[in-house]
């Protein structure tokens, strides 16, 4: 068997590879759409009033399921109008639809009208945002220029 | 190789060419398989060459399967071709046995030619001419081998690709937040988040960043992270009111970030 007849028989075999491989990217593609993962964060909010020095604290946990749910859990202190300080713990359910890398969340409406502990976070309405910063860290966003960097676990 | 047959037919049988030297008619190019058969009648010139042999030699050897009807096709088509060229009854045959090719052959070279009929004087362009007929030649030699079959399972493995990846990839940009800039401040790896589309004044960034990181005792270590979103005007606090934002990010997955907020 000459080199050209040997080149011209297995000249088939790439195509098959390739096929084979763009099949496979593609459904990798489609499974990957559906990830379970968790971030974490905290956040340190200071009030810069004139008359008042006061931090909150909070840590905020975000899961998500494959299943397109996940929830947030918020967990600190946080020192009221009357300067007493208190503990608060909160889990708000939301689905999510994934678009690439990022996630476009929603969460329970009455969980987010209904918890107070929100209102310091500024969170008020029911859409979020989770978009990837680097390789493992997401920045969770709502509204305008509300802003909070994440690691996954 | 080249041959020339009985003095008149140049033969190239690595693209399949025909043409006569004396230019009279057009050069002809034998298909794959009747490039093959002439070879092998050429390579056994005045040798009778049995059916079951140049079955086995042009399909059986490569796994393909043929008849001998298809053999007959093949033969009467290249006898045609041969006419057509000036070249009668090169090709006999021999009763209930196969096939014999009998004429004056003269081999001119070892080596496949570059037809080079355009005069070009141009080393470069002449090696992209070279290039180009080497790529035509192997493309040529190879397609028959690929069926029908190979090909559908290739564009269909491409559509079905483009289907899924067109709205992945679209999506990835649309998700992914992008830096404006990244620097270090304070041995600090800082990486500056800007949507508002306007330049910033570095130093005004730079001021802002270092006082952030001072109030909050941030000294950077190895692979950790800042990012900040710095407002339009430059101020601490926005017109909202609301905050501004600054993020420290270890290097330890197993910290999460710190965030920092001010507000009013």
């Amino acid at each position: 068997m000459n080199i050209n007849t040997l080149l011209r028989v297995r000249w088939r075999y790439p195509v098959w590879i390739i096929s084979l491989f763009i099949l496979m990217h593609s459904l990798w593609l489609t499974g990957s759409q559906h990830q379970r993962f968790t971030c974490r964060a905290q956040l340190r909010v200071e009030s810069s009033c004139s008359q008042c020095e006061k931090v909150n604290v909070f840590d905020l946990f975000i899961a998500i399921n494959e299943n397109g749910r996940g929830y947030l859990l918020i967990s600190g202190s946080r020192v009221d109008s009357e300067e007493v300080r208190s503990n608060f713990n909160r889990v708000i359910d939301f689905t999510y639809s994934k678009q690439g890398e990022g996630y476009n969340l929603r969460l329970n409406k009455q969980e987010v009208t209904s918890n107070k502990v929100l209102s310091d976070l500024k969170i008020d309405g029911d859409k979020m945002n989770l978009k990837m910063i680097d390789y493992h860290r997401y920045l969770l966003s709502w509204r305008k220029d509300n802003l909070l960097a994440c690691a996954m676990d | 190789m080249i041959f020339i047959i009985n003095g008149t037919l140049r033969y190239n049988s690595y693209d399949g060419d025909l043409y006569l030297i004396d230019g009279s008619i057009d050069m002809i190019t034998l298909s794959m398989v009747m490039n093959e058969l002439m070879l092998l009648m050429i390579k056994s010139n005045r040798v009778p060459l049995s059916r079951e042999f140049i079955l086995n030699d042009l399909w059986s050897k490569k796994g393909l399967n043929s008849s001998n009807n298809n053999l007959s096709n093949y033969v009467s088509m290249l006898r045609k071709t041969l006419t057509h060229c000036g070249l009668h009854d090169v090709i006999t045959t021999i009763p209930k046995y196969g096939f014999v090719f009998s004429a004056d052959v003269e081999v001119l070279s070892e080596r496949p030619e570059c037809r080079n009929s355009l005069s070009i004087d141009k080393a470069e362009s002449k090696s992209v001419l070279s290039l180009y007929l080497k790529f035509k030649g192997f493309i040529k030699y190879n397609r028959n081998f690929l069926t029908g079959k190979d090909l559908l399972l290739l564009i269909s493995a491409l559509v079905f690709y483009l289907f899924l990846s067109h709205g992945y990839i679209y999506s990835q940009f649309k998700n992914i937040v992008g830096y404006d800039r990244s620097f270090k401040v304070n041995k600090c790896n800082v990486k500056l988040l800007n949507d508002s589309g306007q330049k910033l004044n570095m130093k005004d960034v730079t001021l802002s960043l270092k006082i952030m990181m001072a109030r909050n005792n941030i000294n950077c270590g190895k692979k950790s992270t800042i990012f900040y979103h710095y407002n339009q005007d430059g101020s601490a606090l926005n017109d909202s009111g609301s905050q501004i934002f600054f993020a420290y990010c270890t290097g330890d997955r197993k910290l999460p970030c710190v965030n920092y907020r001010v507000t009013k």
